[in-house]
């Protein structure tokens, strides 16, 4: 579904990610993780198209997406969280996920002056699929709150609320658990698996362990911008690379 | 002919780049914008008239108790109204809109003081027109001159040298570190304020003679300022000067040889297409998000 | 949001009745011209709604757009007899599509740099009209401009005139309504709130700011065309920084991003713009007030002051709040 060819990026002389190639196949949970700075999310902004790599090729589906804007990366089916949430804090948190719906609907700016009856039609629509979006994501009661009066952790799951709104292929997680408690991650577990279930790819970023290696299918490691290990799980806690690598960067598996 | 225009152009140049060089100290070391330099101008040259026709106080003397009273007049802008605007979370466009009030409160505050007409400043020196290298040129043009230019390397030197120049350049790198090294940053943000307040001020002093003193005389001045401010690079001193120059030269010879009438028009579109085709100005400052 | 809405067309309604009737006992030609202005001004202040309390790009320059609506109408009216009806309507077109050009460099830039392109393109209108002597006049501004007429009555009077006008204040105030509570309001207020994110969410932000750039310039322009064939006459000190200013001013003080803020900051401006009429020096002290009263007081404006009350009332009930009126609309 993925793949990335010999992805380069340097910000002045410094190597974010250097030379990394992987490949994400359809309907996977594909963890990308390592020690702090390692590029991880440097690699998330590549592919949402924030940042262009100095060299190297996305492909998706086999369309080269190398340096497309994001709005238009998006429209294509990749959607993406934030590891700072960036959530619209003054909208109410049915408009969040109903703004996630652009890229589902096409009402312009005549009909939606003139309120025409397609319109109205596709406002209900977009009303009714955000509610059902919020009620997945187990925030129906919360539907009118403004999004910044929410939780830390409601946040986060209308972050992917929001990303899942429009319609999504694949959808990238930028540390989801940040601050979140032990049940709360539990829970997060689960809901990527739903999502997952519903068809979507997943690529996930995350600091805990015990999360990604519960939940992914195959692992990426990346430290200092090199890609050093990749295999399942099992293999990931096994590689010697790995364990040296995060031993040096201070956290243990 | 060609002689005289220079030195207007330089002339009125260095006003523009020595009130623009405010704007950028003040976006340099708070990231802010002001809009109130030209009528920080203007109530320079009020005080100015006032001390020297009213009060009898020699040149030298009124020019610096001007400056004085503008620096701690930015200073307590800064330190009172931005400040607290600052911590009850207004975004940075809210802090133009004060600044744009406080500069319709100045022109006030001069109708009141002072009236709405045209005050003559009178001749600081006994000449009308000097004679050198066989060129007639008026004193007061180039006594401006040089006030802008002792400013400009005054500032420099200030900037540099000095102690405190150097803490304020460092907190507004990185105001967290400069903190951290014991420099108070709230103090060297009002000073940066004060001194473009002052810089504003004092040159209005000394073009008072040349364009006569009247409420609204500083909001061109202001703006083209500003123009050149942009063009240079916003946040660059030097480049703030390089714009105000050239904005100089732009205008004198425009009126000279095209039309006097579109003079205004044509910098500000120069200034539009500076913006669209360089945006990050002469000396390369982000301007783009 | 289905109750908002509500209230929303309720308070309008009674706005538009209770100005209907009062338009009706109306005597006076000076009530009327006042009532005109407040509708002008609210038409204007709408538009400039749109672009910063809406999508959050500043402008210091919507006295240029008014310009352009006003001296494009004026010159079609005067110059080839054309309907005032139809002139309005190309001036509306012409500042929107000056709204445009303007928002290809603007939708790039950066708060501040925004600031000054768009007061630097209010000092050119201003300045272009002022000098071009023989298309505009020049500073003697243009005399005897024509009245609207509507199927062959020309509508002479003040009372007629703000009739005229209540109906087109309140088809703007529909249709902004309408463009906020759809896709494309969202995808304003999203780029407003946070436009990377927005941006990752599929919107394409440069496209949208240029929108509401040019929704915000046809509607000042519109507003700039009505005031000319009210007044029937225009010169370029209608026009000045200060015009730009005062726009700003009563959009902040009747509170931003809010259906009644800009006809209430409108309203309450230009009433006591008149009131003062004997004490004009003061006049410019007065909006700076206004405005530093808004920064440090009310930064949602009279709208918001209401909205507060409201929540108080609630709160008591509920004993939990959810909107806090205190904060920055930034």
């Amino acid at each position: 579904m993925l793949t990335l060819q010999n992805i380069t990026i340097k910000f002045g002389g410094l190597t974010a990610v250097n030379e990394v190639t992987a490949a994400i196949e359809t309907g996977v949970i594909f963890g990308l993780i390592g020690p702090n700075g390692a590029g991880k999310t440097t690699l998330f902004n590549i592919i949402s198209g924030v940042y262009a790599p100095t060299s190297g090729t996305v492909l998706f589906n086999d369309q080269n997406i190398t340096g497309l804007p994001p709005y238009k990366i998006n429209a294509l089916g990749i959607s993406r969280t934030y590891q700072n949430i960036n959530l619209f804090s003054k909208m109410s948190v049915l408009e969040n996920v109903m703004v996630g719906c652009h890229t589902q609907s096409d009402s312009g700016i005549f009909a939606s002056v003139l309120r025409t009856k397609a319109q109205q039609i596709e406002e209900n629509t977009i009303k009714r699929k955000s509610i059902e979006i919020l009620e997945f994501m187990n925030l129906a009661d919360k539907v009118n709150y403004t999004a910044s009066n929410l939780s830390y952790g409601e946040q986060r799951r209308l972050e992917i609320a929001r990303a899942l709104a429009s319609a999504p292929k694949m959808l990238l997680l930028d540390e989801p658990a940040a601050g979140m408690n032990g049940r709360e991650k539990e829970e997060l577990s689960e809901t990527i698996r739903k999502i997952n279930a519903k068809g979507i790819t997943i690529l996930l970023v995350e600091h805990d362990m015990k999360l990604v290696m519960n939940v992914t299918h195959q692992i990426c490691v990346l430290n200092y911008g090199k890609k050093i290990a990749f295999g399942d799980p099992e293999q990931i806690q096994k590689d010697e690379n790995v364990i040296a690598a995060y031993l040096g960067g201070g956290i243990d598996v | 002919m060609v002689i005289q225009l220079i030195i207007g152009a330089l002339m009125i140049g260095s006003v523009y780049g020595l009130v623009g060089l405010g704007y950028g100290l003040i976006y340099k070391a708070s990231g802010l914008m002001s809009l109130a330099q030209g009528d920080m101008l203007m109530i320079g040259a009020f005080l100015g008239l006032t001390f020297y026709k009213h009060l009898q106080l020699p040149f030298i003397v009124a020019l610096l108790l001007t400056m004085l009273i503008m620096f701690s007049l930015g200073m307590v802008i800064q330190r009172v109204l931005v400040t607290t605007l600052l911590k009850k979370g207004a975004a940075t466009v809210y802090v133009i809109l004060c600044t744009i009030s406080i500069s319709m409160v100045l022109q006030n505050v001069a109708m009141f003081a002072w009236g709405t007409n045209v005050m003559q400043f009178p001749p600081i020196f006994k000449k009308s027109v000097i004679n050198i290298l066989g060129y007639d040129l008026v004193p007061e043009n180039l006594l401006a001159l040089g006030v802008a230019i002792t400013c400009m390397i005054a500032l420099h030197f200030f900037m540099t040298k000095s102690k405190f120049g150097t803490s304020m350049r460092a907190a507004a790198q990185d105001p967290m570190a400069a903190s951290a090294l014991g420099i108070n940053v709230p103090v060297t943000r009002g000073a940066s304020w004060g001194i473009a307040c002052m810089l504003a001020g004092g040159i209005g002093v000394v073009v008072g003679p040349i364009f006569g003193v009247y409420m609204s005389m500083g909001s061109m001045i202001g703006q083209k300022a500003f123009a050149g401010a942009v063009i240079g690079g916003y946040g660059n001193m030097y480049g703030a000067i390089v714009g105000g120059l050239f904005f100089g030269f732009v205008e004198t010879f425009v009126s000279a040889y095209l039309t006097s009438n579109y003079k205004d028009f044509i910098s500000f579109a120069i200034l539009i297409l500076v913006m669209i085709i360089m945006p990050t100005g002469l000396f390369k400052e982000q301007v783009m998000e | 949001m289905l109750n908002k809405i509500k209230t929303n067309k309720v308070a309008s309604i009674a706005i538009l009745l209770v100005a209907a009737v009062v338009a009706v006992m109306l005597r006076e030609r000076y009530l009327a011209l006042i009532l005109c202005f407040i509708c002008i001004n609210s038409i204007a202040v709408t538009g400039l709604d749109i672009l910063f309390g809406y999508t959050g790009q500043v402008s210091f320059g919507h006295a240029g757009f008014y310009a352009i609506g006003a001296y494009t109408s004026t010159l079609l009216a005067k110059n080839f007899g054309l309907n005032p009806l139809f002139t309005i309507i190309i001036g509306m077109i012409v500042s929107m599509i000056f709204g445009i050009i303007v928002a290809f460099p603007a939708a790039k830039l950066v708060k501040h740099f925004l600031s000054l392109l768009t007061i630097a393109f209010g000092q050119m209108v201003f300045m272009f009209v002022s000098v071009t002597d023989k298309l505009t006049n020049g500073y003697s501004g243009i005399l005897n401009i024509p009245d609207v007429s509507i199927f062959g009555y020309p509508i002479k009077s003040n009372q007629a005139y703000f009739f005229f006008l209540l109906i087109i204040t309140g088809l703007v105030l529909l249709f902004k309504r309408n463009l906020i509570n759809s896709r494309v309001g969202r995808a304003f207020i999203a780029i407003r709130e946070n436009p990377h994110a927005a941006n990752g969410i599929g919107i394409n932000v440069r496209f949208y700011k240029i929108v509401a750039f040019a929704a915000s310039a046809m509607l000042t322009g519109l507003a700039g065309a009505l005031y000319a064939h009210l007044v029937g006459f225009i010169s370029p000190d209608t026009f000045m920084a200060t015009q730009s200013n005062l726009f700003m001013t009563m959009l902040l003080f009747g509170g931003i991003a809010t259906f009644l803020g800009p006809v209430i900051g409108s309203a309450i401006l230009v009433v006591v713009t008149e009131l003062m009429q004997s004490l004009v020096s003061y006049q410019m002290l007065m909006y700076a007030l206004f405005i530093l009263a808004v920064l440090f007081y009310l930064p949602n404006g009279v709208v918001g002051i209401a909205k507060w009350a409201k929540e108080m009332l609630t709160t008591k009930r509920q004993g939990k709040s959810r909107v806090n009126t205190t904060e920055y609309h930034n």
